[in-house]
């Protein structure tokens, strides 16, 4: 809170912070509320960066609202304070957000593989996601389909372990699948898929991907019968996507109704 | 803060960025302070205030309310009861203060439906500076606001001109495009971001429509040698128009740097192929104008991906 005057005052109040208030506003959770990236909420970072300059939640705040717009010059500076600061908070989520807004999967790599060490015997989850999972996608998107493989499948054998099968989310199934379409081994790919088909039955990009696989075997007439599904699937919404970026390997209904049209054609 | 003359007091509250966000008249009558108007101006929405019980504080008698509900431009209204308690007196700091206990229910009401919030609330005021702390504790959080510093009002006009915009902010005077016949639906201030709305703005097929623009029309000659992240930001209005362009240049160490004028010339002769924008939409409302971006990853002159 500040005021100020229109009429002389002699005297000017101005408070002088004890140590003691200092380390009630750090253990603050919120400090204020703004929209983000809006000049207001930049002023109380700044303000709040000014009594706590190696606060890393803030740094790591004033660079989200760069990132999501588009702005890598004015992510990247902040949130690589927030690391220097709190390495173990948010190395990981910096390799989120490489990976998922810059797609720069050499660096997200390093960050994920820095961040492991600092936890030892715990798998990380940044913004609810493996490291290991993400370790896959990197090495997936990097051509380097053996490291894939192994980390789609640890994170696949942690989680059946821990949660259960039910509740693994599709994409493993997806990128394993398609870690082993891209390496030609298309038998295994199909058995990925149909692992995550059993797991989640109505997901139009596992039975794209396995119409796929179906038709270089020459199955045409199940191909057409699991494209046809997929094109259902697509059009009730059961589909990849995520906010903000389009996610890796995300299906478009013209790639469904393109490989429709060749299955049918056959 | 500003003594209009003797009964009546005028307060102009200002955000973080030194942005007007209440205007209150204040009358004192009868050891009261009454709220004579109020007007509020927040992040796309603004709100008008009707007064029922005028009564802010009341220095004689502990058991006075205060009723108003602030009708905001979104279409909710809040509607606040503050019933107080207490009057205690006090010192803060030094200065001769009175707190006052209350209680407060807050009910936010929108299109038939309410959010009911209650919170302890104290309020001090110190001889001769007026409001000096409250503090709102409820069910789920508090909130504490002291004041730091009292500064003259030459200094915060000067403080307050800083002319700082939002992030990824496009200055109209400072675009690619000719856009005099691009039209926003509704105030700059409330363009929003892609992601606020459902369906999000955007190119109509995604991604795949700017890869077949790119298969057809891209001269790999104009982008040789380039590696970084070309963004071009622009607003997609409430129609579906696209305008006000601009580019944002990325090293591929995420420094700020310049492509050749060549490349930005091409990729934008190519952008202006795209011919089917997604307005978005937010929750209750019709379609509004928002940002949007592309961007053009290249390394060593190849287009290597499209963000987002």
């Amino acid at each position: 809170m500040l005021y100020f005057s229109c009429t002389p005052t002699p005297e000017l109040y101005k408070r002088t912070f004890t140590q003691e208030d200092l380390d009630s506003f750090d253990k603050m959770r919120w400090f204020g509320g703004a929209y983000q990236g809006t000049p207001a909420e930049k002023y109380l970072l700044l303000e709040g960066l000014k009594h706590f300059p190696e606060k890393a939640s803030f740094w790591r705040e004033l660079g989200i609202a760069g990132l999501k717009r588009g702005i890598p010059y004015m992510f990247y500076p902040y949130y690589d304070k927030a690391v220097q600061y709190d390495s173990i908070e948010w190395l990981g989520y910096r390799g989120y957000c490489i990976l998922y807004f810059n797609r720069d999967y050499e660096r997200a790599l390093k960050d994920f593989n820095d961040l492991d060490p600092l936890t030892p015997n715990f798998v990380d989850h940044p913004q609810a996601q493996s490291i290991d999972y993400m370790r896959g996608i990197c090495h997936l998107k990097m051509g380097q389909h053996e490291k894939a493989l192994e980390y789609f499948d640890r994170h696949l054998n942690s989680e059946v372990e821990t949660v259960g099968e039910d509740y693994v989310a599709t994409y493993a199934f997806l990128y394993k699948g398609i870690t082993h379409y891209e390496m030609g081994d298309k038998q295994a790919a199909q058995e990925a898929f149909e692992w995550g088909l059993r797991v989640h039955d109505s997901n139009a990009d596992l039975e794209y991907w396995l119409a796929k696989c179906l038709l270089e075997k020459g199955d045409t007439k199940n191909a057409l019968v699991h494209i046809q599904k997929a094109k259902n699937l697509f059009k009730q919404g059961y589909k990849h996507g995520r906010n903000y970026t389009e996610d890796f390997y995300q299906t478009y209904m013209p790639y469904i109704e393109a490989l429709e049209k060749q299955i049918s054609n056959i | 803060m500003k003594l209009l003359d003797e009964n009546r007091l005028e307060e102009i509250r200002y955000n973080s960025a030194m942005e007007k966000e209440y205007y209150r008249l204040y009358s004192f009558k009868d050891n009261k302070m009454n709220l004579e108007k109020e007007m509020g101006w927040f992040h796309f929405d603004s709100c008008v205030t009707q007064i029922k019980n005028a009564s802010v504080v009341n220095w004689g008698n502990p058991q006075d309310s205060f009723k108003i509900v602030r009708a905001f431009s979104s279409g909710r209204d809040l509607d606040i009861v503050r019933t107080q308690n207490t009057i205690q007196d006090t010192i803060v700091e030094g200065y001769s203060s009175k707190m006052f206990h209350s209680q407060l229910e807050n009910d936010w009401i929108f299109e038939g439906d309410s959010v009911h919030y209650s919170f302890d609330t104290k309020l001090i005021y110190a001889k001769g500076m007026g409001l000096f702390e409250s503090i709102s504790k409820g069910e789920q959080n508090t909130r504490h606001m002291q004041l730091v510093e009292q500064i003259p009002w030459e200094t915060f006009s000067k403080m307050k001109d800083h002319g700082t915009k939002r992030v990824a902010y496009i200055d109209p005077n400072n675009t690619i495009d000719d856009h005099s016949n691009f039209k926003l639906c509704d105030k700059e201030d409330y363009i929003v971001d892609y992601y606020n709305g459902d369906p999000p703005a955007g190119v109509v097929g995604g991604k795949p429509v700017i890869w077949d623009l790119l298969d057809k029309h891209l001269d790999p000659s104009k982008i040789q040698g380039q590696s970084g992240y070309m963004t071009f930001r622009f607003v997609v209005n409430c129609n579906g128009e696209a305008g006000r362009f601009m580019i944002e240049e990325t090293d591929l160490d995420f420094k700020q740097t310049t492509f050749s004028q060549a490349s930005k010339d091409h990729l934008y002769e190519i952008m202006k192929k795209i011919e089917n924008y997604q307005a978005t939409k937010l929750q209750y409302k019709e379609n509004v104008d928002a940002y949007v971006y592309i961007t053009f990853k290249m390394k060593d002159g190849k287009i290597i991906e499209l963000l987002p």
